[in-house]
């Protein structure tokens, strides 16, 4: 993949959002929109050497990862003003280690396959897949009990 | 066959399960309404899932943003590239011109 500038702005519009879902829930909301606009830019400068050997979609999370997890300034996530179930289910998300809330967000915010979290993620498919049950049983549970 | 657990429909919704114990899950859903009607509650929870993780969205500036920033970079490369030539060309004039009143 050549540095094409067009290319470059099409990827952006089509992972702006997803990305960024993933990026709100691991830090801060104005740290979220900083790193998310160098990992663009990081991205950019990358694209030379995208070998094909994953998906663009995989490289680019991938990329996008190494670059939150070198960046960040802390752990927490942003504080979003929700109500409800949607309010719940934010502040079991919030309360994720945080590898696990990175597996949750890259397949629900991110829409990833287990495919492309095993890439992105460098884990075994059979991994990705086992842990997801694990923290999807975990989160139901939590509901049951915060109901009961 | 007996209706799975619920525990096994949500592994058998979230693709995984394999092989025969897949195709067995299947068979029974086909034709067993409780189980259906788990599924959908699983398909529901999903949904939810991914619509409040969609908000709230990035501010409308963004892509301007990324976009002249990265342009900016662009430019300064360039600069510095021109920059770095123009030197080469000035020191081979230099070079070229001590050459040749040394040959003279």
């Amino acid at each position: 993949m050549t540095r094409d500038f067009a290319k470059f702005e099409q990827l952006i519009y089509t992972y702006k959002e997803p990305i960024y879902s993933i990026l709100l829930r691991m830090t801060e909301q104005e740290e979220a929109v900083r790193l998310l606009k160098g990992a663009f830019v990081k991205v950019y400068e990358e694209m030379p050497h995208y070998d094909g050997r994953m998906s663009r979609k995989s490289w680019l999370y991938r990329l996008v990862i190494q670059y939150w997890s070198e960046h960040k300034a802390g752990h927490g996530s942003s504080r979003l003003v929700k109500t409800g179930r949607e309010q719940q289910l934010e502040c079991l998300i919030a309360n994720l280690p945080e590898r696990s809330r990175l597996l949750f967000l890259l397949r629900y915010g991110g829409d990833c396959s287990y495919k492309e979290i095993a890439d992105i993620t460098q884990m075994s498919i059979d991994e990705v897949r086992e842990k997801l049950d694990v923290i999807k049983q975990q989160m139901r549970n939590e509901v049951r009990e915060a109901r009961e | 066959m007996t209706c799975p657990s619920a525990q096994v429909l949500s592994q058998y919704f979230d693709e995984l399960l394999v092989g025969e114990e897949q195709r067995q899950i299947m068979r029974h859903v086909t034709s067993c309404a409780a189980c259906q009607c788990v599924l959908a509650l699983y398909e529901d929870e999903a949904k939810f899932i991914k619509e409040t993780l969609r908000m709230p969205s990035l501010r409308a500036d963004f892509v301007d943003e990324v976009l002249a920033q990265v342009k900016s970079r662009h430019e300064r490369r360039w600069l510095k590239y021109s920059y770095v030539a123009m030197l080469a060309l000035i020191a081979l004039f230099i070079t070229t011109l001590i050459c040749a009143e040394v040959v003279m």
